[in-house]
């Protein structure tokens, strides 16, 4: 009867002792195996929750001073490319303009003038080169005369001793001979002259030549003044302010009449075109990240919500935090460090899924999932396919 | 039969994270963001404590070997159960 109860006992005791070695060893194996899968899991898939929405940012600034005259946009508005945003008051560039026109006529004219003169100066240079060639030939007809007078004189001053000749005649042939040298000298100096005035008169036309500025078919003169009626034409046109891509008007706090110098930016532009999400991984996963993977990008805005990306890049360089410098020696810390942390590298993550209910804002936070296969899902959109294809989100 | 009704309390307990999250993989408590795994460690924790209160109860537990290897083993498998179910994907 003993052996009766105490057998049920036993087995039941034993069968527990089965039970529970085979659980026990089912616990111990499920969580090495439950642990290994998720360890390989968190690698071949990296996640991260450091991670944050981002746009490209343009501030924007007018090229041109002056005050703003209209103001067409609002704080938080959805604008198009080409669109008008704010128009500087344009009269004072209106003015210079008119006033570049008319210093491009002023340039014609003088030009024109100049070409003139240059015209005038080659006719005083032929009409000098005349002068100078009845000047030559004066001098000619003079110095033939002087050779005719001269051997009359040689010829005649043997007689005269011989009294073949009176001596009013020698005197007279002499007098002529002089005369005639006189002459001479008197028309080669004005053959000099007119030489030195054709000199003259060359430098004067190469100097109106100069003047003009002309070098080929170009005029400097009305190509610079040319130059200064289109940076007036755009000084005008840089008076209107428009958008220069698809984007959102932010931090835009000011109204019409206020003062702004060129350069100066009055707001900013969020661009529409391209979103990302900036997660910084760690290092140790960065071999498990490549350009063109898919990624899950969460938003903690909008719980349940799950966006489609790519993985565009990783960024190239992160500051080295064991790099100071002391004047020109490097500062090296004394350190004990055993437990290092992995540095985080940026990783740029286009997201091209667009939902006007729950529009990308920068600045969010983010969770993202690099998975381990390469995105599927179209190229990034262009402007003009953004255009036609993504209605402007209601703010 | 017995064993039943304490996988549904296990069940429940185990899938309240999903009704915490809808699925996300963090948690948001007054616009703090918790992270899944501290999710998976509490939930982890709850779970292997039901568990072993259960084989306590079966008295399953003094046989399962050494409460040292045992206790943490089952802690571990409930978090990373949690894990694989609901976050890993």
């Amino acid at each position: 009867m003993e052996n009766h109860q105490a057998d049920p006992h036993v087995t039941s005791i034993k069968r527990r002792l089965l039970l529970g070695r085979i659980i026990g060893t089912l616990i111990v194996l499920g969580a090495l195996m439950t642990g290994t899968l998720a360890w390989r899991i968190n690698y071949q898939h990296p996640r991260t929750n450091d991670a944050m929405i981002r746009a490209n940012i343009v501030g924007i600034a007018s090229e041109v001073g002056g005050r703003i005259v209209e103001l067409h946009v609002e704080d938080n508005q959805y604008v198009k490319k080409g669109e008008l945003l704010y128009v500087i008051d344009p009269r004072p560039y209106l003015a210079r303009l008119a006033q570049a026109k008319a210093e491009l006529l002023l340039a014609e004219k003088e030009v024109d003038s100049r070409r003139a003169s240059s015209g005038s100066a080659e006719l005083a240079i032929a009409r000098l080169e005349h002068q100078r060639a009845a000047a030559e030939a004066e001098a000619n007809r003079i110095e033939a005369e002087d050779e005719y007078l001269h051997n009359y004189l040689e010829r005649i001053e043997p007689l005269a001793e011989k009294q073949y000749v009176t001596a009013d005649q020698l005197k007279q042939a002499r007098s002529k001979y002089a005369a005639s040298r006189a002459e001479l000298a008197d028309a080669r100096a004005k053959a000099l002259s007119a030489q030195s005035a054709i000199e003259e008169a060359k430098s004067e036309s190469r100097r109106a030549v100069s003047l003009i500025a002309q070098s080929g078919n170009v005029n400097a003169r009305i190509e610079a003044a040319k130059a200064v009626v289109t940076a007036a034409e755009l000084d005008v046109e840089y008076c209107s302010v428009r958008a220069p891509f698809d984007a959102y008007v932010t931090n835009l706090n000011t109204r019409e009449g206020e003062y702004t110098k060129a350069g100066a930016q009055l707001f900013a532009l969020v661009d529409d075109r391209h979103w990302y999400a900036i997660a910084n991984f760690k290092e140790t996963y960065l071999q498990s990240i490549r350009p063109g993977q898919e990624a899950e990008v969460f938003l903690v805005a909008y719980p349940g919500k799950r966006y489609r990306g790519v993985v565009t890049g990783i960024g190239w360089a992160n500051s080295p935090d064991n790099i100071k410098q002391q004047g020109v020696l490097p500062e090296v810390q004394r350190t004990l460090n055993w437990v290092v942390l992995a540095s985080r590298f940026p990783v740029r993550i286009e997201i091209n899924e667009r939902d006007p209910e729950h529009p990308l804002r920068m600045g969010m936070t983010a969770f993202v999932t690099v998975l381990d296969r390469l995105a599927e899902i179209p190229k990034p959109l262009s402007a003009k396919e953004d255009i036609a294809n993504t209605p402007p989100i209601p703010q | 039969m017995t064993l039943w009704p304490t996988l549904r309390k296990a069940a429940v307990l185990t899938s309240f994270p999903v009704f915490l999250t809808a699925c996300d993989p963090m948690l948001s408590i007054q616009g703090s963001f918790w992270p899944a795994w501290i999710i998976c460690i509490l939930a982890g924790l709850a779970a292997s404590m039901v568990l072993m209160w259960q084989l306590v109860r079966y008295r399953l537990a003094p046989h399962l070997g050494p409460p040292l290897l045992i206790a943490p083993s089952l802690w571990a498998l409930c978090t990373f159960a949690i894990w694989l179910l609901f976050y890993s994907t």
